[in-house]
């Protein structure tokens, strides 16, 4: 069989469906009888107008719109007197520079929008507490958002903008809001940061919980660094494999909304990147200012006999007390390294380790004089081992220690006058688990964690089963 | 059963509906994606590879080097065709999640060119006065040497890693001029440009055809070089830059075939036919 020729084709194809508009339910028009075939010819459709009779002039309804051209004297239809082509060329340039105007603004918002990131994550968690001593709190185990984050980032020239909201479980916060200076002039690409932001201390600080391999950060990040974050300024660079980041800020976390002392603190981190080894010393200086709120005196009873009465002897009474203020002179001192191996036909494997050892000296406030008893120095450690078998699984174990006062480091004056301070609180957290990756967006968590403490080890295990989602 | 009994139970259960889950999409299928410019390539080797292996079936994808650099970070890609390097961001995202620092594999060269229309009087530009025209400091030809007509400028997307190439390099990180035309691939500029007397574009040297290639001078006192073998591999090339192949971890198995073969005699002959510059 013959092929038509395209353009006689083209024609028979559109005529088709000319003709299947009728069709189409809806588009016969509403005067059609409804008995009508649907198959009736084009003729037998109402027509909007009737066709005037062979040589009558044509009849132009009173309701025409006013663009309807003027007739010719002799009834026949206008001819508009075509345009010179230089005035038609003309005219279509001053079209298309319009469009290309109007395209070139329209790229510059674009542009400006495409400097603009929105990322995030959510991790819904469920956890099991072996803490008997919560039964009937509701805390044993639950479900829960632990985490929902967004990040906004506007990277501009030289300008980044940086908002990430955190809105979970227990309500929404704001985690970090960074106005960052970025200089592109000078090989060491300085960012100055204003705002609040992650102190620049150690590795597990700073790493983001979307990637980090344990639901949790060690308990010596928890006890240190509550909450990983504070307001102040901070300048960060690179130089080659160098890296470096310092920060001055007012050393009370984001828990408080004004600075309580006129200290401010200084902290930062000093290291190097060679890709497959990472490390680095880190330090801290300031002066924490430790405020004990006054407590009103007041009597509490509790039915201890269970004979459904509260007598006298089931009274507390609890002494009215001043507010109490410490000031001490704190130092931190960190190291972290990491090392990164490709496992041949295994993955990945990492290996990451930390050390913290801080010290607060208490100093003299107004008539108190220091007192060396109260000094307290704190020393924490961590170790992780991450394996990836493949590209979708891994296999993750952490061990951690903390000791929140290291009795050792008090005077001999100071353990005789208390021998218990100090003694029986370190706990060592033995934590490993699974690691599931079935796609680039999606992690699943199964972790176990013991935790030993040093004198009085209490059936406090958790299980973390997260499912992380993040685009 | 007891609750660590249930616990157990619940914890196996979880884990094998999502080790399921992680299972790979295709076995036994090699995915390719990533730069543009490498894209014509990349199939070239992936037929000639295919004919040899039959049993290997492979997928060569485009979308731009840093269309290729996520998917490889996603772990939807095996190897990742890129015009650049990764950038340090970029390295410690693999990092972090494939706990690698990925492996970076040369594979051929390019001469990056700069194409104008045939009919173009203008054969020659240094790299400041490429930066002045792309980012529409310089706008009419006549200031160049040419003919007092306004310079239309073709560019690509920001996911191409030619585009992120020729802003590192020759804008030296400025914003392209807002009235570019952003084109989806090269072989759309060298379209553009063919059709466009008084366009300008950029792109991979094995793209260039119905169009004439720039001579590109390093500073104002330096001669004119095209982007050719010679040229190229001395350096004296303005825009000369390595084409790679990235992976997470280092090549194994059928990867590592395809890669080794690539790398060999044979596979380098394909850069040539393509018109690309072998990398040794």
């Amino acid at each position: 069989m013959k092929k038509p020729k395209p353009t006689l084709f083209a024609v028979s194809f559109f005529s088709a469906i000319s003709s299947l508009s009728l069709l189409v339910p809806g588009s016969v028009s509403a005067q059609t009888p409804a008995a009508a075939p649907v198959a009736a010819p084009i003729e037998a459709a109402p027509a909007a107008a009737p066709t005037p009779p062979e040589g009558a002039p044509p009849v132009i309804p009173a309701d025409a719109p006013a663009a309807v051209p003027a007739l010719a004297a002799d009834g026949s239809a206008p001819v508009a007197a075509p345009l010179p082509v230089e005035e038609r060329l003309a005219n279509l340039e001053g079209k298309a520079e319009g469009a290309e105007e109007s395209l070139a603004a329209t790229k510059s918002v674009a542009d400006k929008l495409s400097k603009i990131k929105v990322s995030g994550y959510i991790q819904g968690r469920y956890e099991w507490h072996g803490d008997s001593t919560n039964y009937g709190s509701g805390a044993t185990n639950q479900f829960l958002v632990r985490r929902g984050r967004v990040k906004t980032v506007y990277d501009g020239t030289n300008a980044e903008y940086l908002l990430q909201i955190d809105a979970a479980s227990t309500g929404v916060t704001l985690k970090d809001a960074e106005a960052t200076f970025v200089d592109t002039w000078t090989p060491l690409g300085l960012r100055l940061t204003m705002g609040q932001f992650k102190w620049p201390f150690g590795y597990e600080v700073t790493q983001s919980s979307g990637d980090r391999e344990m639901p949790e950060r060690a308990a010596v990040i928890r006890a240190m660094f509550p909450g990983e974050r504070d307001r102040g300024v901070r300048l960060s660079g690179k130089y080659e494999a160098l890296r470096f980041a310092f920060a001055i800020v007012n050393g009370n976390g984001t828990s408080a909304n004004n600075d309580l002392n006129g200290f401010k603190d200084v902290v930062g981190r000093v290291g190097v990147d060679m890709g497959w080894i990472v490390g680095g010393l880190s330090g801290y200086l300031g002066h924490p200012l430790t405020v004990k709120a006054a407590t009103a005196f007041s009597s509490t009873g509790k039915d201890t006999n269970a004979d459904g009465k509260i007598t006298a002897d089931e009274v507390t009474f609890t002494a009215a007390a001043p507010a109490s203020y410490t000031v001490a002179s704190r130092k931190r001192i960190g190291a972290d390294a990491q090392t990164y191996l490709d496992v041949p036909g295994i993955g990945g494997f990492a290996l990451k380790g930390e050390a913290i050892l801080s010290k607060d000296t208490n100093l003299a406030l107004g008539a108190t004089a220091a007192d060396p008893c109260k000094d307290v120095t704190s020393f924490g450690w961590i170790l992780t081992a991450s394996q990836n078998i493949g590209d979708y699984l891994g296999i993750a174990a952490r061990v951690d220690s903390y000791d929140p006062l290291f009795s050792k480091s008090l005077s001999d004056a100071c353990r005789a006058k208390n021998p218990a301070l100090g003694t029986g609180d370190r706990k060592t957290t033995y934590a490993g688990g699974v690691l599931i990756y079935p796609s680039g967006n999606i992690k699943g968590t199964l972790i176990y964690e013991h935790v030993d403490e040093q004198n009085n080890d209490v059936k406090n295990d958790v299980f973390t089963a997260q499912l992380q989602a993040r685009f | 059963m007891n609750s660590i009994q249930k616990l157990g139970w619940s914890l196996a259960s979880a884990l094998a509906m999502l080790v399921g889950a992680a299972s790979p999409a295709i076995a036994g299928t090699v995915t390719v994606k990533g730069s543009d410019t490498m894209v014509v390539l990349g199939q070239r080797w992936a037929e000639e590879y295919m004919k040899k292996n039959p049993s290997t079936t492979m997928q060569v994808t485009g979308g731009g080097s840093g269309t290729g650099i996520s998917a490889l970070i996603n772990g939807t890609t095996d190897v990742c065709q890129s015009s650049r390097s990764m950038s340090a961001a970029e390295k410690e995202k693999v990092r972090d999640r494939y706990n690698t620092t990925g492996v970076e594999i040369p594979v051929a060269r390019d001469g990056l060119s700069v194409y104008v229309g045939a009919q173009n009087p203008v054969n020659e530009l240094s790299l400041d006065q490429l930066k002045l025209v792309f980012t529409g400091k310089i706008t009419n030809w006549k200031e160049l040497g040419g003919p007092d007509a306004k310079i239309i400028v073709y560019s690509r997307e920001n996911s191409s890693g030619t585009y992120v190439f020729f802003k590192e390099h020759v804008l030296k990180n400025a914003d392209y001029t807002p009235r570019a035309q952003t084109m989806p691939g090269t072989a759309a500029v060298v379209n553009a440009v063919a059709k466009e007397k008084f366009g300008i574009g950029y792109g991979g040297a094995a793209y260039a055809k119905g169009i004439k290639i720039l001579k590109i001078k390093k500073d104002a006192a330096s001669p004119g070089v095209l982007p050719e073998l010679a040229n190229v591999k001395d350096g004296s090339y303005g825009l000369s830059r390595p084409l790679f192949f990235y992976f997470r971890n280092k090549p194994s198995g059928e990867i590592k075939s395809f890669v080794d073969w690539v790398l060999s005699d044979e596979g380098q002959a394909i850069v040539t036919k393509v018109g690309y510059f072998p990398i040794k």
